[in-house]
């Protein structure tokens, strides 16, 4: 009898601890670290955080933009030298990237994932309902100048690359590369998109997210490398007429205050100012030479008397030899204080292109008149009035000297000329071939999406 | 680390008293009735022949005695009925109740162990035997892990159970290893098998988040194999379904040693040695090297510079530094004590232990690990024995002193490199990389309680409780001049990892006879809640490099935190019918929810079947077969499932962005999301026989296994223009394992004074990817091949080296279609044990075959490179035209050369060539210096022994070492130990 109680009080609590083992108890709180997508922007606030989130990450350290798109560029194009051993980098400088090479799968996945970002952006302003009118239009023409110019150094690198717009990784997995025209062309909705929704003032201090005229002077950008000179011409004036900006004295350039400045990161990295400034300066120790230094033809190039030279540009003698490295910005290491920002648009290449689509359209006198513009701030004496095959040699020469280790610049501009195997064919010890203009996709994309196809030569 | 060690002492002492209490106080009083005077003989079952040194003891007393020189004892008895336990190393104990008055002598027979059929075996909520085991599980125990002088416990079992490969990933201490149970059976991770530690889940994945010189950190080196009982692997569905959803990859369960009913005993083991790396290639000399640079710039048509080449031009020519023998040709040293007190009487047992282990490694410094470590076990039953409970707390506290690197890559740095050069590029980095320092410290404390009523003969309820706490903090120091371009102050990285589990599992056990044969039962719920806190801080901005060891002195600190909680709850039962001794039915079923799943998702049923026949109980079969001591015939089949998935995956979340811009904290996508995916399930199917000849003599045992996974559940690699590089999700695809196991042991020769044991373990197994809907166009369409093995490498097919141009040339057209199967062709073990007299001696070898990279794979710079030294195996390269050789030309980096060896040379089947190996594991020879208890001493027993690990290895591998094949980690160590261990 005892033992029939026993049996039943126990059933009875074990029957209660099972049927208890109803499902609350495996349903976990949210990570206390994350927010969950549909709360995410929710307000004006978080979604001024959804934008920033993306700016950290492009001005973070570890992010190619911030960075080595703009040494791996250089090296590749005839701008810099290499005085270290890795072998991405040397691939770039002896002109044979391999397809498997690390740089080029950062650089492409860096922007991919910006892209990425800023279309999931898009997509939760879209389905965001407590997010203001005013903040919702600013946002979104915001994510679309950030998109762009990401795709604008996809199809300039890379050539036809898959054009994606949407989050849904089912359809973006399998998405084949797109037609570069394609490509342009949505990269200029998106940019008249953007200037429309944005406002001539800056919606933050310090320049450092963009107003219209970033996204005008990416536009002008665009247009001059599809050959499209009018409109490249026209986008650059409207910025030129802009009364927030003008020419800054040689020394100032690229200090965080420039008047010249159109669109700048702020540096977020500890230890940093600009990681560019990091890689292309040399560090202090005596025997330490400057990885990238420039390249002789570059050094020789600057005419005398060129303020840029000796205030752009510096040399450091380590034993024997003598390195001259680019100084544009001068803080190497430390984030206090922080003068220096990133410089993404600056007016001084407003007004090359103008120059470069004024001499296309046979408008030599300006095109003279802007030419000397950046010819006086460098110190240099005006030209006359010349041929239009000079004034454009002139061009490239200026944009040389003036735009070195931004960006690419130069790179762009021989691709843009046509000029990338008589200038780099000499100097390549890898050989230079027509296939060459463009990067291989990384090996990595190529096994991962069966749809896309490598680039010639590759 | 003092004040711990401190802590430790004092807490030794406490349970000193505690011990002292139980024994004096705790025991039952004995009655006074007559004593009666037990005569008796020893002899071994087999042979008849007597044994000398048997113990007899009276159960639940220290009443005992041992037997003399003719196997002859005796013993005065108080009562008319006497309970005896008698035991002699390498025989089975005997319980055994004896009536006065005898009427003819006394004769016990013991057996002799190797045919321990009925040794105790752990399986999951219970116990078995080898002979009633319907399932597979794998053991090893205390003395094997004992003969092994390794810091940790996993690295004990490699090669002893078939069908479980052991990888280390160096030869560091602390360092992790790879672990899996039958094969691959998920595509992409969490193959780890379910890691119990004494019926409370530990983690299974490294705990690591700043990395340190041995990479990852294995969770097990926390654990003191000192104080393991035993380690059963389980394999099969029938030993594996009643843990469900985490039982697919196999489970491991360790149990720790607990205290025996007996007189109390003292063991102390004391052990030291040393460890060496072994095998490594030998390098060329400075005049070889220069020579190899001289030679590719003339074969690459270019002019030596001084930019291009300082080694050749600026540095001095002159120079020799054997790399090798200064960064790893150091001897590591290894020091171990254990002390451990046990005993007890039939109502309390109790196990205290206290350890201490120490490894330096072969760098350069006194770079190395330690740990001290405690356990201790109590376990009290009531007089009617209605009660039990028993209580396990093992706690340590590990710490290393090590480098943020492995530098074993820095060997191949040019021989002529001036010693403090800052030119810390290239292979150099690791000179550079011992100005840095890795420190981490462990507490890890994992403790099991459970109680046990009996509520009726028929009826018990039992509850258990786990509480589990891992503690690691991590601290890197990179001061600025450790950078291969100086900085002007340095940089940290902590990070603290902070894990705690609990666990409560109630059970029903019912047991009853029913008609010829016996049912039992069991009935249980299950709650886990794990939770884990990790930070990362990075520092820098440091006004002093004397600062880096702190955060606080840091300007600049960016700090990631991220919270996990995991929960878990099951309803599990099994039921257990055997049938006679002969026919045995195992059911197992459970039910489980986890919180690692969405929505509807979260719950799913497991569950399996096993049978089991044993044949030689049958009279037509032991008459018709007399020499088949043993036969039985078991089979099983069920289904269990994967949850090793990272917590949360389903949630579609935005995290903090590392770094706030211009003020505003920014929010970023944290992954792609997808919030319905299910449990990837695992089907096991396996018969297996089990035989004993000539009284268990020989003993064989052969499995065949077959598991199906599928609705394969992982991290779906992306092309990154989707934004990430993977996803979660169910894949239409399914992974086959089907392999074959093989154990056979035999006692060779059993005689008085010799005794030899040998056993031999064989697996064989093929990995196939058996069905993969739409794989051609997937993002794996290039990794992998229905029909073929996951783990397979696609290759170009290698021509040899041009004779003309002298690089690798290939069969592009054909592409990447050489398939090569990555995974163990077979594997297994082979021992032998060794009794004479007071001398033992145990061998272990370990033997495998695969297909793993190449030296010059793993040497990744282009032969000819600046800076990085090379094989002298490579001299034998192309130097003109028409030279017929497989080592293509040396190059400073030219296209044609460099591409044949990055892209083509390493991704073909030149690269990739079957390894064989065959090692020598362990010797452990130990000799008694005092067998039996001595008047004068109070020591019962003393031997010296040497135990070493890797003494040699014959392969077919042409780099360092076959296991880790890979030329810039540290290989495993050969190490030689000494020691001491005393029986009070």
């Amino acid at each position: 009898m005892k033992h029939l109680i026993y049996l039943k009080s126990c059933g009875i609590y074990l029957a209660f601890l099972l049927l208890s083992a109803c499902s609350d108890f495996v349903q976990v709180d949210a990570p206390k670290n994350e927010l969950i997508k549909g709360n995410a922007f929710s307000d004006d606030q978080s979604a001024l955080a959804g934008i920033s989130g993306i700016y950290s990450s492009m001005s973070n350290q570890v992010s190619s933009l911030s960075g080595s798109l703009h040494v791996v560029t250089g090296l590749y194009a005839d701008e810099l030298n290499f005085t270290s051993s890795e072998d991405y980098y040397n691939q770039f400088f002896a002109g044979r990237i391999l397809a498997a090479n690390a740089s080029v799968q950062k650089c492409w996945t860096d922007l991919y994932q910006t892209i990425y970002f800023t279309n999931a952006f898009l997509e939760g302003l879209a389905g965001s309902e407590g997010v203001s009118e005013t903040q919702l239009k600013q946002l979104t023409a915001e994510a679309k100048l950030i998109r762009a110019f990401c795709y604008y150094y996809l199809v300039t690198l890379w050539g036809d690359v898959p054009l994606i717009h949407t989050t849904d990784y089912q359809i973006n997995q399998i998405f084949p590369r797109s037609d570069q025209q394609k490509v342009y062309e949505a990269i200029t909705t998106d940019l008249i998109e953007a200037a429309s929704g944005l406002a001539a003032d800056y919606p933050s201090l310090e320049r450092a997210r963009p107003n219209k005229y970033a996204a005008m002077a990416l536009l002008s950008r665009v247009y001059l490398q599809q050959k499209n000179w009018a409109l490249a011409e026209a986008q650059a004036s409207e910025i030129l007429s802009s009364s927030l900006y003008g020419l800054s004295e040689a020394g100032k350039v690229f200090l965080k205050e420039s008047n010249e400045t159109i669109w700048q990161l702020k540096p977020v990295s500890a230890n940093r100012n600009t990681q560019l400034g990091y890689l292309l300066l040399p560090g202090t120790a005596a025997s330490l030479a400057p990885v990238f230094p420039l390249s002789a033809s570059l050094s020789a190039s600057f005419e005398p008397g060129d303020l840029r030279k000796s205030l752009w540009t510096a040399s450091k003698t380590v034993s024997t030899n003598t390195y001259a490295y680019a100084a544009k910005y001068k803080i190497r290491v430390g984030d206090s204080p922080l003068n220096e920002y990133l410089i993404v648009f600056r007016l001084a290449e407003q007004i090359l292109i103008r120059a470069e689509a004024r001499a296309r359209q046979g408008k030599i006198q300006l095109a003279v008149q802007d030419l000397n513009m950046i010819r006086k701030r460098a110190g240099l004496s005006a030209l006359d009035g010349a041929q239009q095959q000079v004034v454009l040699d002139q061009l490239v020469h200026q944009r040389q000297n003036e735009l070195f280790c931004e960006w690419g610049d130069r790179w762009f501009t021989l691709l843009r000329q046509q000029q990338t195997e008589s200038v780099l064919g000499p100097l390549k010890a890898g050989g230079w071939k027509k296939t060459s203009d463009l990067w291989p996709l990384p090996l990595s994309e190529i096994n991962a999406n069966p749809k896309l196809t490598q680039n010639e030569g590759y | 680390m003092n004040s711990l060690y401190c802590f430790l002492g004092k807490l030794c002492l406490y349970i000193s008293y505690l011990i002292l209490y139980l024994l004096f106080c705790a025991g039952e009083p004995a009655n006074g009735q007559n004593a009666y005077i037990l005569k008796g003989r020893i002899v071994s079952a087999d042979n008849q022949e007597r044994l000398v040194g048997a113990s007899i003891l009276l159960k639940g007393s220290n009443n005992g005695t041992s037997s003399d020189k003719n196997g002859l004892f005796s013993l005065s008895v108080p009562g008319d009925r006497a309970a005896l336990v008698l035991s002699f190393i390498g025989y089975r104990s005997v319980d055994t109740m004896i009536s006065f008055p005898l009427h003819q002598e006394l004769t016990i027979a013991l057996s002799p162990d190797a045919a321990a059929l009925d040794e105790t075996i752990i399986i999951g909520y219970g116990t078995t035997t080898k002979k009633l085991n319907t399932g597979n599980v794998g053991r090893i125990n205390a003395q094997e892990i004992a003969r092994q002088p390794v810091g940790n416990p996993l690295a004990a079992l490699a090669g002893r159970i078939p069908g479980l490969v052991i990888t280390p990933f160096s030869g560091l201490p602390g360092s992790n290893y790879t672990v899996a149970i039958r094969g691959q059976n998920s595509i992409s991770n969490g193959n780890e098998p379910f890691y119990i530690v004494d019926g409370v889940p530990y983690v299974s994945n490294s705990m690591s988040q700043v990395n340190g010189t041995s990479g990852q950190q294995s969770p097990f080196s926390s654990i003191n194999p000192s104080d393991i009982e035993s380690i059963e692997v389980l394999k099969d569905a029938d030993a594996t379904a009643i843990y469900g959803s985490r039982g697919s990859n196999g489970v491991i369960l360790i149990t720790t040693k607990k205290g025996k009913e007996g007189k109390t005993r003292a063991e102390l083991t004391v052990y030291k040695g040393i460890g060496h790396v072994t095998r490594t290639m030998e390098l060329m000399s400075t005049d070889q090297y220069l020579a190899m640079r001289r030679e590719a710039f003339a074969n690459d048509g270019i002019l030596p510079s001084i930019t291009n080449a300082p080694d050749l031009l600026s540095w001095d020519p002159k120079q020799y530094t054997d790399w090798k023998k200064l960064l790893i040709g150091n001897a590591a040293q290894i020091e171990d004590v254990q002390l451990a007190l046990s005993g007890g009487t039939q109502s309390t047992q109790l196990r205290l232990s206290g350890g201490f282990h120490r490894e330096t490694t072969v760098f350069p410094g006194s770079l190395g690990s330690k740990r001290g470590s405690m356990q201790l076990s109590v376990g009290h039953r009531s007089s009617d024995n209605k009660f039990q409970a028993n209580f396990t707390a093992n706690y340590s506290a590990s710490s290393s002193d090590m480098i943020p690197a492995d530098i074993t890559g820095s060997i191949y740095s040019a021989p002529n490199t001036p010693v403090n050069s800052n030119d810390g590029s290239g292979p150099l980095a690791g000179i550079l990389t011992l100005r840095q320092s890795f420190q981490n410290l462990t507490h890890s404390l994992v403790s099991n309680l459970s109680m046990f009523y009996h509520l009726n003969a028929n009826l018990s309820l039992k509850v258990s409780g786990g509480y589990t706490k891992i503690d690691l903090g991590e601290t890197a120091i990179y001061p600025g001049n450790s950078y291969a371009v100086a900085r002007p102050s340095g940089n940290s990285a902590f990070g603290q990892n902070n894990f705690q589990s609990w666990l409560a599992e109630p059970q029903l056990l019912y047991t009853k006879k029913l008609g010829n044969g016996k049912l039992d039962g069991l009935l249980g719920a299950s709650w886990q809640q794990d939770l884990s806190d990790r930070t990362i801080m990075n520092a820098s901005g440091y006004s002093s490099e004397m600062l880096l060891g702190t955060p606080s002195g840091a300007s600049v600190l960016t700090v990631s935190a991220n919270n996990t909680q995991y929960r878990y709850q099951a309803a599990f039962a099994r039921l257990n019918y055997n049938y006679d001794g002969r026919y045995i039915v195992n059911l197992t079923g459970r039910r489980d929810g986890s919180s690692r799943f969405g929505p509807g998702r979260k719950f799913a049923t497991f569950g399996a079947v096993g049978a089991a026949w044993l044949f030689s109980e049958e009279t037509f079969v032991s008459r018709a077969l007399p020499f088949l001591s043993f036969g039985k015939i078991r089979a099983s089949y069920g289904v269990t499932g994967n949850d090793k998935i990272g917590d949360y995956q389903y949630l579609d979340t935005y995290a903090g962005a590392q770094y706030p811009y211009q003020g505003v904290s920014g929010l970023l996508p944290t992954r792609l999301f997808n919030a319905d995916y299910g449990w990837e399930t695992n089907y096991k199917l396996e018969w297996a026989m089990d035989l004993g000849f000539v009284h268990d003599r020989i003993r064989l045992s052969v499995s065949q296994f077959t598991n199906r996974s599928s609705n394969q559940l992982l991290s779906y690699v992306l092309p990154v223009q989707t934004g990430f590089p993977g996803i979660t999700r169910n894949l239409p695809a399914a992974v086959k394992n089907k392999g074959w196991e093989f154990e056979l042991q035999t006692v060779n020769i059993q005689k008085k004074n010799l005794r030899w044991n040998t056993a031999v373990n064989l697996s064989v197994a093929r990995n196939e990817l058996t069905k993969f809907d739409g794989l051609e166009n997937s993002s794996y369409a290039s990794r992998y091949q229905i029909g073929e093995p996951l783990n397979i490498k696609k290759l170009y097919h290698y021509l040899g080296v041009n004779p003309q141009t002298g690089t690798y040339s290939f069969d592009l057209e054909q592409g990447q279609n050489v398939v090569r199967d990555m995974s163990p062709t077979f594997y297994g073990g082979f021992s032998s044990d060794l009794h004479y007299k007071r001398l033992e001696l145990n061998l272990f070898f370990q033997f495998s075959k695969r297909v793993a990279p190449t030296y010059l794979y793993s040497l990744t710079a282009t032969p000819g490179l600046r800076g990085y030294n090379q094989p002298v195996a490579l001299l034998d390269r192309w130097q003109q035209p028409a030279d017929q050789t497989d080592i293509q030309r040396f190059t400073t980096g030219a296209a044609e050369p460099a591409t044949a060896y990055g892209t083509y040379y390493r991704n073909s089947d030149a690269a990739y060539l079957p390894v064989s190996f065959l090692r020598l594991k362990n010797v452990s020879l130990s000799y008694d210096l005092i067998a039996a208890r001595n008047e004068k001493t109070f020591i019962e027993r003393c031997s010296i022994f040497l135990r070493c690990q890797n003494l040699f290895t014959l392969t077919n591998y042409q780099g360092n070492d076959p296991e880790v094949t890979n030329m810039s980690t540290l290989p495993p160590l050969r190490t030689l130990t000494a020691g001491l261990q005393f029986t009070f």
